[in-house]
This record gives structure tokens, C-alpha cells and sequence, in this order.
């Protein structure tokens, strides 16, 4: 038939697109152990599926071309082989037991997540992820850094467009680290394809998952389950260091810390806690209530004249630190510290013309965030 | 005297057509009608979920946020899922069944026909119910189609509560659909026709049917546990109060399936026709087709969890589900080796539907293929949630079920309307569809491997050619089948008569009535040697 | 109408349904099964494989286990 001519260039569309180095079109080779055996066993299935994929097109279209009406084919009244069946099925549950072998093997291991050197409790909120290091009394969030202008194509794309955060999770190379992963509200899921770990992240319970990074380098993921409106914007990166640029990174985090205890012990000026607010609201309050403070109708609702932000002060820090239930408004006296809850309450109250002339302490509020 | 006479004849003659006006299909209990209105109507949802498909792909077609903000988004992917699903496929299948079960079985209706009446009219509203909540406060859905929670309840838009009440509303009418077809095969049947003479189309909806009625309710338990956490206090689903968001999952996709094959099964009977009429051929081995059919729908309640391999399942739990999986892909690797030895010696010719069904096998395979790769759980941790999920579960649904009942369609619309089809215009449709398709999802295999993640309305640079690609051919796709749209319309008003056999080599009772088939077929029993 | 005498009983039912798992069937085989008036037999062989099914794999999963431990 003339007409199949038209696939030609399609399949040669196909064949040449891979050889463009842009193009990535199979797994990441990994960089662990469990990832290459991983990447191993998706090539030994993928070429099976190839092999019985060329045997049982071949004969279909051998029959297409040589069995048809048009070349005076007639048709054979053979309809039953019970031979040829019992054949055809055993072979294929042959190749899937030599399959199931190696794969079995596989996830028994992935599976073995005792003896870890470091454990990081990993929290899913909407939409970012917190790292804890448990014993090491480190522990902050790791926020999308892409700046909104590129994602609303008012600014040149950057090279790790939405693949970028403030601060990535930072693991030694060589050590064996477990993540205990749960969330905050509904269900994300940690994914990094080099490491080949994804473990979904759910409310009220503990998943472990376990890496042992190889090579230092920068790691970068996504979150995979549907997790709500900025689903695509909560990337995982992982920077791993060598073992004595880790403990020195892991100090540095340590006094980072108790500067910023410090700072909430300081008097803070209205100039200085709208500054501030500004920036915490953008990077925390900002992707559902808007930078302009209006909301989205009927979803997150806004805060511009808003009666919490414009009324009595207490009902509005309250909310700010402890969610509202049943709502996406999140508990963030958690997530956030004295210094910066008191900037953002404070912005909140005077941006955007609610010019309460209100401002809150760090003080105050770390009196009240019990 | 006379004028009583004229009268009477005029009411017999009347009860023996259809009645006339908008009264005709608001209250017919002809199972030709209410075919057709099933057909009109997940014609109507395949345009609307299509549309946005089209949507979704365009915001896609590079990256950064262009046309639509990630909440619409949102909206956009959960509607479509849930449209192509419930509205579009389902009923599409159901309407077959209603036009073809009885005239293969010999049969003058269905069973129950007011009852069938009632199941048809139920979905009109449901999904305008569906639909409405796109204009409501906090917009639609926007949870995806398979709706986990907490997303769906405590996180959820007030719009869901209208969603639940859909949902159970399309859950009411496919069983009462469901126990019509059985009713219908296992009590109409003509004189001699035994079960192990059933067409193979009749033999998959009838063990459709008992899927159907198997989760339906399942999907039903499910909507109203959201129900009772989002309104009544309880806590199925939220671990504050003792529940388990994971619960919801294995509920679901208890459910979803079995689902899965309800939306496969009857593509098999249809392309187990087709195939032997264009081969000229029986169909090679029709009782392993009976038996794999029945074995892979108790085995379908037996692999649920390898939807959820990354949720934290115990290892144990991993490998029962990696196993059963893998051994469920021996019965469905056998149709497809049955298919390809009915063409073998055969003497094939190549009309649109034949076309249609050849693509179905190959397509279908492909994605069989990467189904068994999903199969294998350590790789799946690789796959899941990523867009070779996406790609795979389109091949077996777009290539394979929506390419099943166009075949049907044009295998039968001869049959349905006395016409032929133009079939330069059918082979038209059909290779673009064809080369849409595969530009569409063939691509998404490659992003998905290379990271990219299902259900986002923005991504990273590395992922930009490909999605690219993916849209261009979505519009390819999307635009030709407003040329099914045409081919249809056009073989209902007129074309070349069509034959009561109308193709050379088809079998089968539905083929011994006129073209096209009368109002009423087979008042009278035909005999079935 | 005529009862049919019941060939083989118990044996033959459970080979036709761990053929029908199996997915392949012959025509002669079927031909008798449908001509059995007790479908009954053949549901509940059905079920009671399936649950053999459900904990052969569950066996096979401990076994798998066991060596993987070892």
C-alpha cells in the first residue's frame, strides 16, 4: 500500500530526534548503586518488549503484505492450535520469572534501610519541602528560587528553570543518609532520578527511603503526587559535598541558627519589619494570596481590606500561627521564626493600603508561638 | 366504520416507527434510539474533554506560564480525565452494546427497556451537574481524576459535593446499564444460540457487565467516605483523627482497576469481529479468547496496589503485587498473539475499520508493553507519576479503546444507517489520527523517562522539545477528528446503499437484516443452526 | 434436556478453569464445558482457584523473602 509511504519520515523523525543531544530520552544512568541496577533492569525489560515487539509485528506485517486480497491471497480455514497456544503462553511466562528474579533481587535492597549514618526528616508542605537533621539540631525549608518574572515569561529562562531552591537539602558523599518522609498536609512525593528515590510524603505517617550519594555534585528533582496549585513549582535539589566540606557546612548552618535566635531578640523598626515582611510574604504567603495581597476568588481569599488584617491584631496573629482548620491556611508559627512571623503580620497590616500603622515584635510573638 | 378503520391502521402502523419530534428520544425504550442518544452523547463529551486536552497542551507547548494560571490548570487535567473516562469511553461502549447486543443475539430489545431509558437520561445530567462546577465559586475539581485524598476532601474547592453526587449518578446509571446487558444476554437469546455461540463483542460486555457491577459501588463507598469527611466529622481519610490517606487509595483503585479492563474488555470484542471479517477468516482460537477474557477479569481484582508502589507498601506487599501483575500479562499477550494468527493466511483487505483495528493491535501492544515495565516495582519507582505513566495509559486508552469504537463505529454505521461510508474520506481520518497519536504520545515516553512529572502546568527547560512536539501533534489529532464528526454526518444523510451483508466477509445475525435495520428487529425469533 | 452424565466431575472442571487462567482453551474442551448444565461448578471452581492464585503468590512472596534474607 502507497499510503504506509507516509510513515517513513515520521519513523526517521523518530530514529534522528535521539541523536540530538538535547533530547534526553531515557532514564537517568544514576548515580548510585540501586539507580544503575535500576536503569539496568528498565533496559533488560525494554529490549524484551523490543524482541517480542519486532517477532510479533513481523508477522503481522508479513501477513499484511503478503496475505492480502488484492494479491489473490486465499484465506486458510485453520482457527484453533491448542499446541501453538500452550506454546505461545508459556514462553512469555518464562521470560516474565527470568525477569521477576533480578527484579526481586532489586527491591529487596532498596527495602534495607538499617544502618544508616544520618537520618533527615523530610515534611512536605504546600509547596515545599523542610529538611531536619535529626541530632543535629539543623532545620529549615527549601523554597522554589525561580524568580516569577521567568515563569511569566517577563525575564530570560534560567539554566535550572524551576529545578532551583534557596536552600537545597546539603548530604555527605559516601555515607549512607535515611529520609523519613511524611507531610504536613495532603500527599507530595520526593523524587530525585539520579539517586532513583521517590517515596510519596503522607500526613500522619513516616516512610523511609535511603541514598548513598556517590559523587559530590548538584542533584536535582520534583515532587510527583498532585499536591495542589503549585504542584509544579516545589523542586528537590541536593547539593552533595565531601565528608569535611559537609561537617563544615553543617557547622556553619549551627551559628547561622543562633544568629538569627539573636536577631529575634532585637528591637525591629516598622521600616525595617515591613522590609522584611515583604520579602517572607513573597516567598511564603504569596503563592495563594498574590503579591498584591487580592487572593483567588472563592479558593484563598484576600487580604487587601481584609477584615483579619485590617481588624483587632490578635485574631490575625492567631490565624498566621496556627492555620485555620479545614483550609490550605497553614500553621506557619511551625514553619517560620519570631523575626519573620512579626515582619510578615506587620506587612500584612500596612501593604497594599490596609495602613494599619500596626507592628508586632518578635517578642511579642515569641511569647505567644508557645 | 371507516374512519375507526383508518384510525386504527394509523395507530398500528404508529406503534411500529418511531414517534415523532423531541417525544421520540425523551421517552423511547427502543434500544436503536437509546444507542444512538449514548453514542451522540459521548461523541459530545470526546469533543468537550478533547477541547481541553487542547487546552492543556497548548499552556504546555512551551514553558512558562502562557495561557491559563495552575489552579485552571488543575481544573483542566482533572475534567478531562474524568470526561474521557465516565463521559466519552463508558458510554460510548454502553452505546454499542444497546445497538449491537440484541441484533447479535437475535433479540427484538434490550431486556429492560424503560429501565435503559432511565440509565441513558441520568447522564446528561450528571455531567452538567460535572460541568456547572467549572462556573462556581473556588472552581472545579482540581484534585486529578483519580482524586486522592486529603487533597480531594479537607484541601478541596466546595465544588466537590457536587462532584460526589455526579459521580453517583454515573455510578447509578452504568449499573443499571450493566444489568441490562446481562439481562439481555442471558434471557433474550434466539433459539439456538447458545453462550458458546456468542459473538466475542457479546461475550466481553457480558463479563464487562459483572465488572461494572462488581466496583461501581466501590467508586460509590469511596465518593461517600469524601462525603462523610468533608461534611459529617468523620475521619476515613485523615490520620488526625485515626484515618488514613493511604486507605483512600487502596479503595480506589480496587475500583479503578477493574475499571481499566471495563474500558478495555469490549475493545477486544470489537476488534475480535473486525478482524476475522476484513481476514476472511474465523477467529483463531475463539474459546482461549473466551476463557483469557473471563481470567483476566478475576485476576484485574487481584493487582490493585501496583498503582501504588511508592506510597510505603511492605516489601511483602511489594512483591505479591509485582508478581500477580506480571503473571496478568500472559492471558493479554494471548489475544494479541490470537489477532495476529487470524490475519496470518488470511486474505486481508483494508477498509477504514480494518485500518482502525490493525492500529488498535499494534498501538495497544506498545502499550502493553510499557505497561509490563511498569510492572516491575523497582523500575516503577523510576516511572511512577511521571509522564510514561501518562504516555502509557494514553496508548492503551486513545490508540486502544477510542480507536476500538471508531472502528466500530465505522464497521457498523452501515448497518446503523443503510449508507456506506465514504471511505476515502474514512482512511483520511484515520491516518491522522494515526500519525496524531503517535506524535502526541509517543514523546511523552521520552519525558517521562527523562523526569519529568505528570499533572504540571510548567517545566524545566530540558523537557521543552519534546512537549513541543506533543502539542503539535495533539492539535493533529484533536483537529481530524472534527473529520469523524463530518464522515458521520455525511453517512447519515446519504452515500452508496449499503448491502444487508454490507462487508464481504462479515458473519453474524446482525448482518441477515436489511441496511438499514428496521425499528424493530427480530419480532419474530431467527433460528440459529 | 437429556442430563448430561458428568465426564471426569471434579478433575475436569478444575483443569478447564486453570485453563481459562491460563488463557488458552480448546475448542473441543469448550464445547463440552458449555453443554455442562451446572455452571454453578464452574463459578465456584473459579473463585476457589482465584484464592489459590491469591496465596500461591503469597508463598511464592515468602519464599522470595526467605532467600532474600539468607
Amino acid at each position: 500500500m502507497i499510503k504506509r509511504i507516509w510513515l517513513l519520515p515520521w519513523i526517521g523523525l523518530l530514529v534522528s530526534l535521539p541523536a540530538a543531544a538535547a533530547w534526553q530520552v531515557n532514564l537517568s544512568p544514576g548515580s548510585t548503586e540501586i539507580a544503575r541496577d535500576i536503569r539496568e533492569l528498565h533496559m533488560i525489560i525494554f529490549w524484551i518488549c523490543v524482541a517480542i515487539g519486532v517477532v510479533v509485528f513481523g508477522v503481522m506485517f508479513w501477513s499484511i503484505i503478503h496475505h492480502r486480497k488484492s494479491r489473490g491471497a486465499e484465506a486458510h480455514h485453520f482457527h484453533e492450535n491448542t499446541f501453538v497456544e500452550i506454546l505461545w503462553t508459556l514462553i512469555p511466562f518464562g521470560i516474565l520469572i527470568a525477569m521477576a528474579v533480578p527484579a526481586t533481587a532489586t527491591l529487596i535492597r532498596m527495602y534495607d534501610s538499617t544502618e544508616a549514618d544520618l537520618d533527615v526528616q523530610i515534611t512536605g508542605y504546600q509547596w515545599k519541602w523542610r529538611y531536619q537533621y535529626l541530632g543535629h539540631d539543623i532545620d529549615y525549608f527549601s523554597v522554589l528560587s525561580t524568580p516569577r518574572e521567568q515563569i511569566n515569561n517577563e525575564a530570560e529562562k534560567g539554566e535550572h528553570y524551576l529545578l532551583e531552591v534557596d536552600n537545597p537539602l546539603v548530604l555527605p558523599a559516601g555515607k549512607k543518609v535515611r529520609f523519613l518522609l511524611t507531610s504536613n498536609d495532603v500527599i507530595h512525593s520526593w523524587w530525585v532520578p539520579d539517586f532513583a528515590v521517590k517515596k510519596d510524603a503522607i500526613p500522619g505517617f513516616v516512610n523511609e527511603a535511603w541514598v548513598i550519594p556517590e559523587e559530590p555534585g548538584i542533584y536535582r528533582g520534583q515532587c510527583t503526587e498532585l499536591c495542589g496549585k503549585d504542584h509544579g513549582f516545589m523542586p528537590v535539589v541536593v547539593e552533595v559535598k565531601p565528608q569535611e566540606e559537609f561537617d563544615q557546612w553543617l557547622a556553619d548552618a549551627r551559628s547561622a541558627a543562633e544568629a538569627q535566635a539573636a536577631a529575634a531578640e532585637q528591637d525591629w523598626s516598622l521600616e525595617q519589619l515591613m522590609e522584611r515582611g515583604e520579602q517572607v510574604y513573597n516567598s511564603a504567603c504569596a503563592a495563594c494570596h498574590l503579591p498584591n495581597g487580592q487572593g483567588v476568588p472563592g479558593a484563598f481569599p484576600a487580604l487587601a481590606g481584609s477584615p483579619i488584617a485590617t481588624g483587632d491584631i490578635g485574631p490575625h496573629i492567631d490565624i498566621v500561627l496556627h492555620g485555620k482548620a479545614g483550609t490550605a491556611m497553614q500553621a506557619f508559627g511551625a514553619q517560620l521564626d519570631a523575626v519573620d512571623l512579626a515582619a510578615v503580620i506587620t506587612y500584612e497590616r500596612n501593604a497594599w493600603g490596609n495602613d494599619t500603622g500596626d507592628s508586632v515584635s518578635p517578642q511579642q510573638i515569641a511569647e505567644l508561638n508557645q | 366504520m371507516e374512519s375507526t378503520l383508518g384510525q386504527n391502521l394509523g395507530d398500528t402502523h404508529h406503534a411500529h416507527g418511531p414517534a415523532s419530534g423531541i417525544g421520540r428520544w425523551l421517552f423511547t425504550t427502543n434500544h436503536k434510539d437509546i444507542g444512538s442518544l449514548y453514542l451522540w452523547f459521548s461523541l459530545l463529551m470526546f469533543l468537550t474533554g478533547g477541547t481541553m486536552a487542547l487546552l492543556i497542551r497548548a499552556e504546555l507547548f512551551q514553558p512558562g506560564l502562557q495561557l491559563v494560571q495552575p489552579e485552571f490548570f488543575n481544573q483542566m487535567t482533572t475534567m478531562h480525565g474524568l470526561i474521557m473516562v465516565f463521559g466519552a469511553v463508558m458510554p460510548a461502549f454502553v452505546g454499542l452494546a444497546n445497538w449491537m447486543v440484541p441484533m447479535m443475539i437475535g433479540a427484538p430489545d434490550m431486556a429492560l427497556p424503560r429501565m435503559n431509558n432511565w440509565s441513558f437520561w441520568i447522564l446528561p445530567f450528571a455531567f452538567a451537574m460535572m460541568i456547572s462546577t467549572l462556573f462556581m465559586d473556588g472552581g472545579a475539581p482540581n484534585f486529578g481524576w483519580t482524586f486522592y485524598a486529603p487533597l480531594s476532601t479537607t484541601y478541596a474547592p466546595p465544588s466537590v459535593t457536587f462532584f460526589i453526587f455526579a459521580i453517583h449518578m454515573m455510578g447509578i446509571s452504568s449499573i443499571m446499564g450493566a444489568i441490562n446487558v446481562i439481562a439481555t444476554i442471558l434471557n433474550l437469546r434466539a433459539p439456538g444460540m447458545t453462550m458458546m455461540k456468542l459473538p466475542l463483542f457479546v461475550w466481553s460486555w457480558l463479563i464487562t457487565a459483572f465488572l461494572l457491577i462488581a466496583v461501581m459501588p466501590v467508586l460509590a463507598g469511596v465518593v461517600t467516605m469524601m462525603l462523610m469527611d468533608i461534611h459529617f466529622g468523620t475521619s476515613f481519610f485523615n490520620a488526625a483523627g485515626g484515618g488514613d490517606p493511604v486507605l483512600f487509595q487502596h479503595v480506589f483503585w480496587f475500583f479503578g482497576h477493574p475499571e481499566v479492563y471495563i474500558m478495555i474488555l469490549p475493545a477486544f470484542g470489537i476488534i475480535s469481529e473486525i478482524i476475522p471479517t476484513f481476514a476472511r477468516k474465523r477467529l483463531f482460537g475463539y474459546a482461549s479468547m473466551v476463557y483469557a477474557i473471563g481470567s483476566i477479569a478475576i485476576l484485574s481484582f487481584l493487582v490493585w496496589a501496583h498503582h501504588m508502589f511508592t506510597v510505603g507498601l511492605p516489601l511483602a506487599g511489594e512483591l505479591f503485587f509485582m508478581f500477580a501483575t506480571m503473571l496478568i500479562a500472559v492471558p493479554t499477550g494471548v489475544k494479541v498473539f490470537n489477532w495476529v494468527a487470524t490475519m496470518f493466511r488470511g486474505s486481508m483487505t483494508f477498509e477504514t475499520p480494518m485500518l482502525f483495528a490493525l492500529a488498535f493491535v499494534v498501538l495497544f501492544t506498545i502499550g502493553g508493553f510499557s505497561g509490563l515495565m511498569l510492572a516491575i516495582a523497582p523500575a516503577d519507582f523510576q516511572y511512577h507519576d511521571t509522564y510514561f505513566v501518562v504516555a502509557h495509559f494514553h496508548y492503551v486508552l486513545v490508540p486502544g479503546a477510542i480507536f476500538s469504537i471508531m472502528a466500530a463505529a465505522y464497521y457498523w454505521l452501515p448497518k446503523w444507517t443503510g449508507h456506506m461510508i465514504n471511505e476515502r474520506m474514512g482512511k483520511i481520518h484515520f491516518w491522522l489520527s494515526f500519525v496524531g497519536v503517535n506524535i502526541t504520545f509517543f514523546p511523552m515516553h521520552f519525558v517521562g523517562l527523562a523526569g519529568m512529572p505528570r499533572r504540571i502546568p510548567d517545566y524545566a527547560l530540558q523537557f521543552a522539545d519534546f512537549n513541543s512536539v506533543a502539542s503539535v501533534g495533539a492539535f493533529i489529532f484533536g483537529l481530524s477528528q472534527l473529520l469523524f464528526v463530518y464522515n458521520v454526518i455525511v453517512c447519515i444523510r446519504g452515500g452508496a446503499r449499503a448491502t444487508d451483508r454490507v462487508w464481504e466477509g462479515a458473519h453474524g445475525l446482525e448482518w441477515t437484516l436489511p441496511s438499514p435495520a428496521p425499528y424493530h428487529s427480530f419480532s419474530q425469533p431467527p433460528v440459529v443452526k | 434436556m437429556a442430563k448430561e452424565p458428568d465426564k471426569g466431575g471434579l478433575l475436569k472442571t478444575l483443569q478447564s478453569v486453570l485453563a481459562a487462567m491460563f488463557g488458552v482453551q480448546s475448542e473441543r474442551r469448550r464445547r463440552e464445558d458449555f453443554s455442562s448444565e451446572k455452571p454453578w461448578r464452574f463459578i465456584l471452581a473459579g473463585l476457589i482457584v482465584a484464592a489459590a492464585f491469591v496465596i500461591f503468590v503469597m508463598l511464592l512472596v515468602r519464599w522470595a523473602l526467605s532467600l532474600g534474607a539468607a
